[in-house]
């Protein structure tokens, strides 16, 4: 059950079946679906030029990094790259202006989980999949999950 | 380029929106409408400050403009916020900016601004990147880094280096105070951190050493959460801010919140009900607390060091020397000196504590000399013997007193342990300013006054005011006359 978005991407077209209550936000060039935000998110934004090597030097820039799987096919006439990995990094403490005045973040070491498909390649990458956060309920977690395993790819569409 | 969203989902019904979003209530879109109304005032404000001096607006839509906001940002922090700071009538914002002096400073200062490819940046950016809620910043002046941080981040502390945005994400710049009371906090966390005494702040953004660690910074700063406050009020304002309240779950700091309303969590509120006032270690940010802890966290602890600290302990206020001694963290770190380098630094810690020595200090600041010399007079005798030729006592003079005859006026009472002697150096600047300009022989007032001085007095003269007092009388003095006066006071 739940309801099908497609999105238009640089990749080619991408669907994803989402909780029928789910909201698909517009997260700048992202397009970003999370009912908890600060322990995950699921996402597909395009990253023209920046594929999956990309991706894991980024991460191993901010943090150490466990891949668990780092797979290479194809589908729906789309090259795709599917990777799982662990990162644990700390984030800067900050001062944030929020509502009501002035909050204290970060700071603290934060572990996360992420399942990503990187499709396409140079200026049409796309990635598509989710991080959540290893402390997060595992109910998040599998319905991030869930979103992933429903992703319709290219001519799967 | 982006990932075009479309407005509807394809396929099946659209499902009722979920119910987390009620509409907004009457009260709510007012305060939108003041709040936006605010931003546009300040947006104004910012537009006219920046057509009267010059600077340019703040913008990030291009890489140049961006620079150009960066640039602006590390000057108006660099220049115009530390002087502010240490003009302030606020004693723990002039003990603050103190750390951002000398050379090389403790701390500094440096601009924060959002990228301008913020959205593609967030887009790349990874597993802990949130694309509702981070965007892309650099920090310095060009943009050739990346460092991803909350949406209305604006300021962060990484090693020693204090990054300042210096506006919101509305692009309203922050008054010189609102900057001023970041840092003031910020710097509180930077202390704690230093001192290790709350260190399940850096491990869980819900412990009670996070709560505690955040209420001390609201706690030592000016103007911001329980401004003008004392006591439990002010406890109270600053523990709703940060736990919030229970019938609104996005109150407060997210986690704390979601602890303290947690059934079963009862020892944790007990914990944050209970915390009445700053814990820790220099709630003051007083840089020469800071420089006592550093010593006495030296590796070395040979007779020069233990000698270092005396002398550290010296240069405090009253109050430092108050908390110092009072600290749990230095009394164990003091342990650990052996026990003649303990007794020493003990010692040290006991003397010009007293209310005698306060009134004196007081006095000094006063300025009139008959309080001076009678607070004086006044001291135990230890404290008298332990401020002559004090390097600390001078060095918290020269921070009282900026007045150089003033100066040498104590020093010449201080070094030599007679009220007489201040009256003495008196009579001695008045001569050598009414013969301002002479050239010549001696004339006889300036002869008598300086044969009213004791050696001490004229020593301390040479030796501390060098550039003060001696520049600003003696140097006066047509040229044969000031190193004939020079020659008596050398005698």
């Amino acid at each position: 059950m739940g309801t099908a978005h497609r999105l238009d991407t640089p990749a080619g077209p991408v669907g994803v079946t989402l909780p029928d209550d789910a909201v698909l936000q517009d997260a700048g060039a992202v397009a970003y679906w999370s009912p908890d935000p600060e322990r995950g998110r699921f996402t597909v934004a395009p990253t023209p030029g920046a594929g999956a090597d990309a991706l894991l030097a980024a991460e191993r820039g901010r943090g150490t990094v466990d891949v668990e799987t780092d797979e290479r096919g194809e589908r729906g006439g789309v090259p795709v790259r599917r990777l799982r990995y662990r990162i644990r990094l700390r984030r800067d403490r900050e001062v944030v202006l929020a509502d009501g005045g002035e909050q204290h973040r970060g700071g603290t070491e934060e572990e996360h989980r992420a399942d990503v498909l990187v499709l396409g390649d140079g200026a049409d990458t796309v990635r598509a999949g989710y991080a959540v956060r290893a402390d997060a309920p595992p109910d998040l977690a599998a319905a991030f999950a869930a979103a992933l395993d429903s992703l319709r790819i290219g001519t799967e569409t | 380029m982006s990932v075009r969203v479309p407005r509807e989902p394809e396929g099946a019904e659209r499902a009722p929106a979920p119910a987390g979003a009620p509409p907004l209530a009457r009260h709510d879109v007012l305060t939108l409408q003041r709040r936006a109304g605010n931003r546009a005032v300040g947006r104004m404000l910012a537009r006219r400050e920046a057509e009267a001096t010059g600077a340019p607006a703040v913008d990030w839509s291009t890489q140049p403009k961006a620079e150009a906001t960066a640039t602006e940002t590390r000057r108006r922090i660099r220049t115009d916020l530390l002087a502010h700071m240490r003009a302030s009538g606020s004693l723990i914002v002039r003990n603050t900016v103190e750390l951002f002096a000398g050379n090389p400073p403790l701390l500094t200062l440096e601009a924060t601004t959002k990228r301008s490819d913020s959205d593609a940046k967030v887009a790349a950016g990874g597993a802990g990147v949130d694309a509702l809620n981070d965007d892309a910043y650099f920090r310095g002046v060009t943009m050739d880094n990346v460092h991803f941080q909350s949406k209305g981040m604006i300021g962060t502390l990484d090693g020693t280096t204090m990054y300042l945005r210096g506006h919101d994400s509305g692009k309203t710049l922050r008054t010189l105070d609102q900057l001023a009371a970041t840092v003031v906090h910020e710097v509180s966390h930077f202390l704690v951190s230093q001192y290790g005494e709350l260190p399940g702040t850096d491990e869980s953004a819900s412990s009670f050493d996070r709560y505690a660690d955040e209420f001390r910074a609201y706690w030592v700063s000016d103007g911001g959460v329980g401004h003008g406050l004392t006591g439990a009020a002010r406890a109270t304002a600053i523990r709703e801010h940060l736990v919030g309240t229970a019938g609104d779950a996005t109150s407060g700091y997210a986690d704390l919140h979601k602890r303290y309303f947690k059934d079963g969590e009862d020892d944790f509120k007990a914990k944050v009900d209970a915390l009445a006032g700053p814990t820790g270690f220099n709630v003051a940010n007083s840089l020469r607390l800071h420089r006592l802890w550093q010593l006495l966290t030296r590796k070395r602890r040979d007779d020069e060091t233990i000698g270092d600290i005396v002398l550290m302990v010296s240069a405090l206020t009253v109050d430092e020397r108050r908390e110092a001694k009072a600290s749990p963290l230095l009394a164990k770190l003091i342990r650990r000196l052996g026990d003649d380098g303990a007794k020493r630094v003990r010692t040290a810690l006991e003397k010009m504590v007293g209310p005698k020595y306060e009134r004196f200090l007081a006095a000094i600041v006063g300025g009139k000399a008959d309080e001076i010399k009678a607070a004086y007079a006044d001291l135990p005798r230890d404290d008298r013997a332990a401020i002559a030729m004090n390097a600390g006592f001078l060095l918290n003079v020269g921070r009282l007193v900026t007045d150089a005859g003033a100066r040498a006026r104590l020093y010449a009472m201080t070094t030599t342990g007679d009220a007489a002697q201040y009256d003495a150096m008196a009579r001695f600047l008045d001569a050598a300013r009414a013969a301002k300009d002479l050239d010549g022989a001696l004339p006889a007032e300036l002869d008598a006054a300086l044969k009213g001085l004791n050696e001490r007095a004229r020593w301390a003269l040479f030796a501390w005011e060098r550039e003060g007092a001696m520049k600003d009388y003696v140097g006066k003095l047509g040229s044969g006359l000031a190193d004939s006066v020079r020659e008596r006071l050398r005698e």
